[in-house]
């Protein structure tokens, strides 16, 4: 009967829209609720999409389904689930968090858990998409990757991932005041003129802090701040606040928390510091509080260089034809609409290593789970992923869902792509998107879906342009994938660890000859442990 | 006469002058800042007086549906919610505070030992639920209905009223209800009206339990609301969502925003504060006095 049933649903799916109005009903029917992040709620009184596609759901494909979209609020989402699950009141699908948080929820049975069949089984389309390699099968390399992140050690699939190719991009770029390189006499004509090696960079920046660049005659400037610092660790070729898995040119792998290199990063930070060219209040960084990605302190021209934000963030008006990236406008309103920023290659180490990190293409978006209830209801779970399915097949309901009515919500480009006029509260109010984690994570996946969200975006193709440019694009990514077995007992105390040492170091209360110290403390605190569990998973998955 | 001001005495009051200001001033700039367009704030620096005034982020604030739902439900709550606290509260307090009140060391015991406890936050909440509170006007008032702190500071008060008087009333013919709301009651002003602000004020600004027990989002406080606007974009999301985090950014909440829907929900709360002050401190040192 079920595999009837199936069968029935590829038919339908097969079919145009019109002919679906006959097909077999399913036979389940009843309640789903959801609970994306919603920056507010979902307001039944203006909902021009969950009605509606309740309304296409039972008229095309005969699923009696009634779609229940639960607020809970994003800053306590995680305790707010817990408590719901812990007393049974969970919504059905739910953010359960990167892949840690999930795989702690697996293992204590509190969300559900399907093979990879049912899956392919009731969400046919979608699962090829995905097997192939998601759009026009750009990440084929990378499927292997997206089925270990999708299920877990058992492999059973846990959640839904999906191809992001964001993730595989920097999403942070370098940045000098232009008033300040004009100031200096500094050419910017192309990111290929500027500072290309951490020496020039560095004599960059002292000349920021010495020379008055602001003309006020007052020596009131400096050349960089916290995300600097950051880069500077990265031209050594390791990172500041985050732990890298690196290869270690032996065949094994060292985390960058203990690589050598990070002695000489500190030694070169430490002398910023001390000739004031480092903001010494680099340690809060460089956002006075409001939206994270605004740098005041590189607004205000108290530095001269910033990489804090993206290219995104500081989007030029004339890419997207609007008043340009978030922390643009920011600029613009405090500098002038004359004044402007450039964008530039990250300086090169002695090695030739540059830039922060990025991820690999495969992300969890916000790692979609389903309440542990549904393992006892598999027809509700086929249906859940029924509708995955219906959502990548029927372009009616995908762009109702994503982009809600043409001409009144968005526009449609000449190129295909979609210009959206609303924004999230008003999208969430009318119900567009509340329904993400039935669609898949984030967004839908399907050809349509990514092209529409991502590939036909004009502020992702600035990026790409932008980092075509020498030393702009290529970052170095964590060797390790996923979860060591040990991560959770140690990460937190050796992060701490690792960031106040840094934070010592450079500000002078450590001196830098206790860095070898600190190496010993960090493998004598876990980190061997997990060195260890590194290079085990590497000689496996090399 | 004039008195003799010593030089203790004015240090204290620079001390404490200072103090004010630097309490003062927050709010002045958080009012400068709701009276201005968004750069301002990105500026940064202390504003003591807005530069470009606008009503805009008022207009739009106050255009939300969601605020005035929240007024209504904060208010509704913060007005049931107190006069029950109070009336509950009141009641076991008098009774615990007669002497000839059977096993009363043992009931006051049981009572005080709640204090040192808490069943947390799930327990709670399967409490809640098994009740059949979830998503109820009641969860936000029964839970936390009589607090074992109030109900003690009430008692010692009523301790404090001499037996005399309740004596003269019985004479009168009154019995005991009468007697407690016909003099026990208006003699407690005082520590009636401070226990009233605390709960107020504890209903007011309550978020925590709505977030936990609440999904109906008609029935959101204005804390809640308030909260959204607050800290949409402060914290870096997943990358994955960036695009769209950056124009909830644009649209949502800039500074301005933020300062006014702050005085939008303050200020009723801020403008009954001083006329219930005199009893607040009052009423503490009455009640604390014979612990």
């Amino acid at each position: 009967m079920k595999k009837l049933l199936v069968i029935a649903l590829c038919l339908m799916l097969a079919l145009p829209a019109f002919a679906m109005a006959d097909a077999t009903p399913i036979t389940w029917s009843g309640t789903i609720s959801v609970a994306p992040y919603l920056f507010g709620p979902w307001d039944e009184a203006k909902d021009i999409v969950v009605h509606p596609t309740e309304q296409l759901m039972k008229e095309r494909y005969g699923l009696d389904v009634t779609f229940d979209v639960v607020f809970v609020e994003n800053a306590n989402y995680r305790e707010i689930i817990n408590t719901r699950i812990a007393g049974g009141t969970a919504p059905d699908v739910f953010i359960g968090g990167d892949a840690v948080v999930l795989s702690q929820y697996y293992d204590q049975g509190a969300i559900a858990s399907w093979e990879v069949d049912f899956f392919k089984e009731n969400a046919p389309a979608t699962y090829e998409f995905l097997n192939n390699g998601g759009y026009q099968g750009r990440l084929k390399d990378y499927v292997d990757m997206f089925w270990k992140l999708a299920c877990a050690d058992d492999g059973k699939m846990t959640t839904v991932p999906y191809f992001d190719e964001q993730s595989a991009m920097p999403s942070k770029t370098l940045m000098y005041r232009e008033d300040w390189l004009d100031a200096l006499g500094v050419a910017h004509d192309s990111p290929d003129v500027l500072p290309k090696t951490l020496d020039d960079f560095v004599a960059l920046l002292y000349r920021f802090a010495n020379e008055d660049p602001d003309g006020n005659g007052v020596k009131d400037t400096y050349g960089c701040s916290e995300s600097v610092v950051r880069a500077i660790f990265g031209a050594y070729g390791s990172s500041y606040n985050s732990r890298l898995w690196l290869e270690d040119g032996e065949g094994g792998l060292i985390a960058s928390d203990v690589k050598e290199s990070n002695k000489d990063a500190l030694a070169l930070l430490k002398k910023l510091y001390d000739d004031g060219v480092l903001d010494p209040e680099f340690v809060t960084g460089e956002n006075n509080g409001g939206y994270w990605a605004v740098n005041h302190a590189f607004i205000n021209g108290v530095i001269g260089a910033s990489c804090h934000a993206s290219i995104d963030h500081y989007r030029r008006p004339d890419v997207m034809g609007d008043n340009g990236g978030p922390v643009a406008i920011e600029w613009y309103a405090i500098n002038g609409a004359d004044s402007d920023f450039v964008y530039a290659p990250w300086p090169a180490g002695p090695d030739g290593e540059y830039g922060l990190e990025v991820g690999y293409p495969v992300s969890l978006g916000t790692g979609y789970a389903y309440d542990a209830r549904l393992n006892d209801d598999p027809d509700k779970l086929a249906a859940i992923f029924k509708i995955m399915d219906i959502f990548g097949t029927d372009d009616e309901i995908m762009l109702l869902n994503c982009w809600g009515i043409e001409g009144e919500d968005y526009a449609v480009n000449e190129d295909g792509s979609l210009t959206n006029f609303l924004n999230t509260t008003d999208r969430n109010e009318k119900g567009i998107r509340v329904l993400r984690g039935l669609f898949g994570p984030e967004k839908v996946n399907s050809e349509r879906g990514m092209f529409l969200d991502f590939y036909g975006d004009k502020t992702i193709k600035n990026r790409l342009d932008f980092f075509e440019n020498d030393q702009c694009g290529m970052y170095r990514k964590n060797v390790v994938r996923g979860l060591l077995p040990s991560a959770s007992e140690y990460n937190s105390e050796l992060d701490t660890l690792r960031n106040e040492t840094f934070v010592a170091i450079i500000t002078g209360t450590q001196p830098l000859e206790s860095y070898e110290d600190y190496v010993q403390e960090w493998m004598d605190r876990g980190g061997d442990i997990l060195t260890e569990e590194a290079n085990e998973w590497y000689a496996e998955n090399k | 006469m004039r008195e003799k001001v010593s030089w203790a005495d004015v240090l204290v009051h620079i001390i404490l002058t200072l103090f004010i200001f630097s309490v003062v001033l927050t709010f002045v700039h958080m009012l400068v800042l709701s009276f201005s367009p968004g750069y301002v704030a990105t500026k940064g620096g202390l504003h003591l007086w807005p530069e470009d005034p606008t009503l805009d982020n008022y207009a739009k604030v106050l255009k939300s549906k969601y605020i005035w739902l929240g007024y209504k439900n904060t208010i509704l709550r913060t007005l049931v919610g107190t006069s029950l606290s109070l009336f509950i509260t009141a009641m076991g307090a008098y009774a615990l505070s007669k002497a000839y009140f059977p096993h009363r060391a043992y009931w006051t015991l049981l009572i005080v030992f709640t204090m040192f406890f808490s069943g947390g936050l799930i327990p709670n909440y399967l409490l809640v639920r098994d009740l059949g509170l979830l998503d109820t006007f009641a969860s936000m008032i029964l839970p936390g209905m009589v607090s074992a702190y109030n109900l003690v500071i009430m008692r010692n008060y009523f301790q404090s009223l001499p037996e005399e008087i309740e004596e003269s009333c019985m004479i009168d013919g009154a019995g005991r209800f009468r007697t407690f709301i016909s003099v026990v009651l208006p003699l407690s002003k005082p520590i009636l009206a401070t226990v009233a602000l605390w709960l107020a004020v504890g209903h007011w600004n309550a978020w925590f339990d709505v977030l936990i027990y609440i999904t109906d989002e008609t029935r959101f406080t204005l804390q809640v609301v308030l909260r959204r606007i607050l800290i949409t974009g402060t914290q870096q999301m997943l990358e994955s969502t960036q695009v769209q985090e950056m124009n909830d950014y644009l649209q949502a909440s800039p500074e301005g925003l933020k300062g006014a829907a702050i005085f939008v929900a303050t200020l009723p709360i801020l403008c009954v504060y001083p006329f219930v002050q005199r009893y607040f401190v009052k009423g503490i040192m009455v009640g604390s006095l014979k612990g």
